[in-house]
């Protein structure tokens, strides 16, 4: 039983937004109607999943769920006080990632209807890595956009999902050695393609949860040094193919101040207006980082730490260690080894890629051109992040009280 | 499983790298965070015209440096005052760095790391600063009349550490600003504030600390005599000229006339290198002094593997020895008080805490604070200084290839007057006494109009 | 006006909130799952350790990386998976060399699991419960724990009855069954034909003595259905109530027979 101890959570939740919505509803020359009917018809969604959750489907406590609300609260309040047009691509998205959250946590709950999707989802990913390849559209340097009709998407945000499903195994399919070739196999594939997409962010991103993946399934330390060791070769090996290109990437990292007014530009702003905006943030809607090329997808940490604060940009932060605990957490005692890996995998997913993200625009990493989950305006992205929760959340035993075990 | 929920134990690793990182960025942003903000193009504070937000800066007299009418930074309407201010003031593109504009900017800002530029954008912070136009105005116009295009002139109080004009050459009018072509000689690093940033060799002005170590370090200096004959041979086939030949001289004739062969004599012959280095450190050389954030250059002194010979040269400080403006003024200062101390020099109205550079024990600067008045009194003269109770020491200083810099350092004794005063003239050609010291006596007069 | 109220409190109020928000979620996702706690027991036959399974899937092989290992070289590296799945009970045989067996049915990928099972892997052969049963321990206790009890307790040779270790079958009309003097267990014999009683593995009574001969005493029916005890031309000999067994000497209900100072009651309740 749960019960209604989730209750002073939400409340506070909706504090929270109700301050910060009001922010960007009431602008200057009266209200703002359709954000106040979107962000009104996001609050209903909150409530409306915890009294569902917890008194029809009898689940946990929703907290993992308050804490992915909380920050895509935040994103959509960004997003729309930067327009009201992209707000409705941003709504839909989280629209769309929360019922793939819902549909995932109802597929993840029998470990048979699991196993017959995995093959799907090795077709799946790609497939869609391979379509990417082929008809993706160049943006900013990378080709890891598809356009089709009115809607463009990024198919690479979607296999991550499909990436933790494949990788994550039962216990019995683990200890049959021919199911880690396959795996080690489609990674490869997978990596390699990303690669060939120019989305170096991405195929990072990829390459650690495949460690995370190896480790988690095998134990074997040594195993997991090599293939670093591996990649780590390879790396050197395409620094030296591709002298320039690389260089040209990484030229500025560490070096930002050299180039305030070109390639370090972003990461710049970043530092400045996130400072300008003290610890408590200039008022949302009152920054100046928002201009800046980017800024609601990749710099977001600069624009919630200008206009929000540096204390609720560090607090969004540490929210992603809350979220990666609770998956380690979850990973212990959980029904079966696929939702202890997955869960494992799909946290570290999501702190690395906040990792990459946040040192990278405040430059204590390379800068590789990755959203900050859940915040970031993107569509892929957001619906992604909340496929990727359903992992951690599956883990959870709780999830299934009521159920028969 | 059991094996499984084992390694979970490692991913923890990854948290506590993930906040290893936040701790680091928190660190930065604390460390870091006033400096990221004053940026140029930080569009909370500079539009294309300038500050945003509207501060004003006003000079002592509460008139008008600097203000935003109509989201357009207007300077004082005067052109001279905007000349001889533009160095203190500075300019919205952050071109002269120790501006008040740029180097000021967290004040006008109210920047804090609580609030950041939230309290900028409630209501403009102002500043009044220790300047005053009228008397820069004044110092322009004594350089520029007598056509010197380069130097600076430096008016500060001893009692307060107050800078009333850092007067910097070459200068032009910010609001009809001129095609600046910094290569050319006419713009010789005119963006610098040679007050604060410039370091030249002091000459002769030096004398005072050749003098100080002799006073510390040599019992019976003021009874010693020398004789100069145009010249002091310190090695057979080196030695350093005199300006003339004075005949025999007392310790402080020989400083009031500026004997280069007695200096030379006492330096080489009677002091040694490690006594010279620690009187000169003593007096704040191989230092910088903190102006409201702005860091003065520094004044370099050495006589390290140093000959008697070197030595000689350095005594009339005409070596390795480099002086920058305000340091010299501090200097002046400390004598002034008889202290041997003179308050941090200051740029900011009402500054509080601005701390004390000490130099030299009160003895010293007392029987200093002699000299340097016998100095005007015996030889440059009172009637140079009319009403003034003037001290101070004249220098030239040799430049390799051009005309030599000319400098005065000195400040008035009276109570109701507690002014230093430094003029330096680049490539004047020429001595301080006949180019520095009119400059200086106008600008003291100008002083004793204002403030008596 | 309105606006600049709502920025100038809010900055001060969402730190506060954000902050409140992480405490108060942050600590529930802190907390992880519950302890799985035992949910079924795999007791290994041959010493009778029970093990406990205290999560939903556990691995069986001779690698130490498995959840059981055991070390008998016909069980293969990885051989076996025991999981439970929707409340039902599932045994996975992991490409295993030497196959896995439930009630000697091999299993083939998988096989459901009910409580009593007998799994077999290799040649190292387990019993399968959900909750260990009340009765049955304590006669397995007595009957297989703690080998240095060996020598005071009977052991019974299982082979010839896998799957049902102590009490061969049900009682029947005569409930003959001979005691265990010591421990008081009984062992019903109406379905027997013989028992032999000695040191050897095949002996129905095992006394594992150096003193008790591989094949010492023999209790069987004669041609009227009668129990007679002989001795087997043991080292030691054989005493019935105290006298030496020469040659087969019919049995009486209360009758004590003594190997080597190990006391057995006949019992006979006609």
């Amino acid at each position: 039983m749960s019960g209604p101890r989730w209750i002073p959570s939400l409340l506070l939740i909706t504090a929270f937004q109700l301050i910060s919505f009001a922010q960007v509803i009431f602008v200057d020359d009266g209200i703002n109607t359709f954000a106040a009917i979107i962000l009104g018809i996001y609050l209903v969604i909150e409530w409306g999943w915890a009294i569902t959750s917890s008194f029809v489907l009898r689940k946990s406590s929703p907290a993992l769920e308050f804490l992915a609300f909380f920050l895509t609260g935040i994103g959509l309040a960004v997003v729309a006080s930067k327009g009201t047009s992209s707000l409705f691509t941003q709504f839909l998205a989280v629209v769309l990632g929360f019922a793939l959250y819902v549909f995932m946590l109802w597929m993840l709950a029998n470990i048979d209807r699991v196993e017959k999707f995995h093959m799907p989802m090795e077709i799946l990913a790609i497939g869609l890595l391979a379509i990417g390849l082929i008809f993706a559209s160049n943006k900013n340097g990378a080709y890891n956009w598809v356009q089709i009709g009115g809607f463009s998407f990024q198919p690479s945000e979607i296999v991550k999902i499909a990436f933790i499903f494949v990788g994550a195994a039962t216990l019995e399919k683990i200890q049959t050695t021919k199911h880690i070739t396959r795996y080690a196999v489609f990674a490869v594939i997978c990596i390699g393609l990303l690669f060939l997409m120019r989305d170096l962010g991405t195929a990072l991103i990829f390459f650690f949860t495949f460690v995370v993946l190896g480790f988690m399934r095998s134990g074997d330390v040594r195993t997991i040094l090599f293939v670093i060791l591996a990649a780590a070769m390879a790396a050197v090996l395409v620094v030296l193919v591709k002298r320039n290109y690389v260089m040209n990437r990484f030229a500025t990292y560490r070096h930002i101040w050299d180039t305030p007014y070109g390639n370090g530009m972003q990461q710049t702003r970043v530092l400045t207006y996130s400072s300008s905006g003290g610890l408590l943030g200039m008022g949302i809607g009152k920054g100046k980082l928002r201009n800046v090329f980017a800024a609601v997808e990749d710099l977001i940490f600069g624009v919630v730490a200008e206009e929000w604060g540096l204390l609720i940009a560090f607090i969004v932060a540490l929210s992603y260690i809350f979220i990666f605990v609770h998956s380690v957490r979850n990973a212990v005692g959980s029904r079966s080894a696929f939702y202890s890996i997955a869960s494992c995998a799909a946290g570290s997913l999501l702190l690395f890629q906040a990792a990459l993200n946040i040192f990278g625009v405040t430059d204590l990493l390379p800068m590789t051109g990755v959203t900050l989950p859940f915040v970031s305006r993107g569509g892929s992205s957001t619906i992604s992040c909340w496929g990727l929760l359903a992992f951690i959340k599956a883990a959870d035993n709780r999830t299934w009280a009521g159920k028969k075990t | 499983m059991n094996r499984i929920f084992k390694r979970t134990k490692w991913m923890y690793f990854l948290a506590i790298l993930f906040l290893v990182g936040l701790t680091i960025l928190a660190i930065l942003f604390g460390t870091h965070a006033r400096k990221w903000v004053m940026q140029p193009y930080n569009k909370h504070i500079y539009s294309s015209s300038g500050l945003v937000g509207g501060s004003t800066l006003y000079d002592r007299n509460g008139d008008v440096l600097v203000e935003t009418v109509d989201g357009q930074r207007k300077y004082n309407k005067n052109a001279t005052v905007r000349k001889a201010t533009l160095h203190v003031v500075g300019d919205a593109e952050g071109y002269i760095s120790t501006g008040a504009q740029t180097a000021f900017a967290s004040q006008l800002t109210g920047y804090d790391l609580i609030n950041g530029l939230y309290s900028m954008k409630q209501k403009p912070h102002d500043l009044t600063l220790t300047i005053d136009g009228g008397l820069s105005a004044t110092a322009y116009r004594a350089m520029t009349e007598k056509g010197y295009d380069k130097g600076c002139v430096g008016v500060y109080n001893y009692k307060t550490g107050e800078i009333l004009a850092a007067v910097s050459l070459p200068t032009y009018d910010i609001e009809n600003k001129p095609a600046i072509d910094t290569s050319k000689d006419r713009w010789d690093a005119v963006y610098m504030n040679r007050f604060f940033k410039g370091k030249y060799t002091p000459g002769s002005t030096f004398k005072v600390i050749t003098s100080a170590c002799a006073l510390e370090n040599i019992d019976n200096i003021m009874n010693q005599s020398f004789n100069c004959n145009g010249a002091y041979t310190v090695v057979r086939g080196s030695q350093v000229k005199c300006t003339a030949s004075h005949g025999r001289l007392s310790f402080r004739s020989a400083l009031n006339h500026s004997c280069n062969s007695a200096f030379a004599a006492i330096a080489s012959a009677q002091l040694t290198n490690d006594q010279l280095t620690a009187t000169a450190e003593e007096f704040g050389f191989n230092d910088t002094i903190d102006v409201n954030g702005i860091e003065c250059a520094k004044s370099y002194f050495s006589l390290e593997d140093a000959y008697a010979i070197d030595r000689a040269w350095c005594g009339i400080g005409q070596y390795e020895t480099l002086v920058c403006p305000c340091h010299e003024i501090a200097i002046m200062g400390a004598i002034a008080n008889k202290t041997g101390s003179t308050p941090n020099p200051t740029l900011i109205m009402k500054t509080v805490n601005i701390g004390t550079l000490s130099y030299v024990s009160s003895d010293i600067a007392t029987q200093l604070d002699d000299l340097l008045r016998s100095n005007v009194t015996n030889y440059y003269s009172d009637s140079k200084f009319p009403n003034l109770k003037m001290c101070g020491k004249t220098g030239t200083a040799q430049v390799s290839g051009k005309e030599p810099h000319t400098l005065f350092a000195g400040y008035s004794q009276r109570d109701d007057l507690p002014l230093a005063i430094v003029v330096v003239l680049e490539n004047s050609g020429g001595y301080g006494l006949t180019n520095c010291i009119p400059i200086a006596n106008a600008v003291m007069q100008d002083a004793l109009d204002r403030y008596t | 006006m309105s606006l600049e109220l709502i920025t100038a409190v809010g900055r001060w109020l969402l730190p506060v909130l954000a902050a409140l928000i992480v405490i108060s979620c942050g600590g529930v996702l802190l907390r992880g799952n519950r302890k799985t706690g035992t949910i079924g027991y795999v007791v290994n036959a041959a010493n009778g350790d029970s093990m406990a399974l205290r999560s939903f899937e556990t691995s069986i092989g001779r690698s130490k990386l498995c959840d059981i290992v055991l070390n008998y070289n016909t069980v293969s590296r990885f051989h076996a998976v025991i999981a439970r799945r929707g409340g039902k009970w599932i045994l996975f045989d992991t490409n295993s060399k030497t196959g896995t067996y439930v009630n000697k049915d091999r299993v083939v990928e998988k096989k459901f699991l009910e409580n009593g099972d007998t799994l077999i892997f290799g040649n190292a052969m387990f019993k399968f419960y959900e909750e260990l049963p009340e009765v049955i321990p304590q006669n397995y206790q007595n009957a297989y724990a703690k080998p240095e009890q060996n020598e005071h307790t009977f052991l019974y040779d299982d082979r010839r009855t896998p799957g049902d270790i102590v009490i061969p079958q049900m009682v029947r009309e005569a409930g003959c069954n001979l005691e265990n003097c010591i421990t008081g267990e009984l062992m019903e014999i109406d379905d027997m034909d013989e028992i032999l009683i000695g040191r050897s593995e095949e002996s129905h009574i095992r006394i594992n003595r150096q003193s008790v001969s591989k094949y010492h005493a023999l209790v069987s029916r004669n041609a009227y259905g009668h129990w007679v005890i002989e001795d087997l031309d043991s080292v030691a000999g054989t005493l019935l109530n105290g006298v030496e067994v020469n040659e087969p000497t019919p049995l009486h209900d209360s009758d004590i027979i003594e190997v080597c100072g190990y006391t057995i009651k006949f019992n006979d309740p006609r």
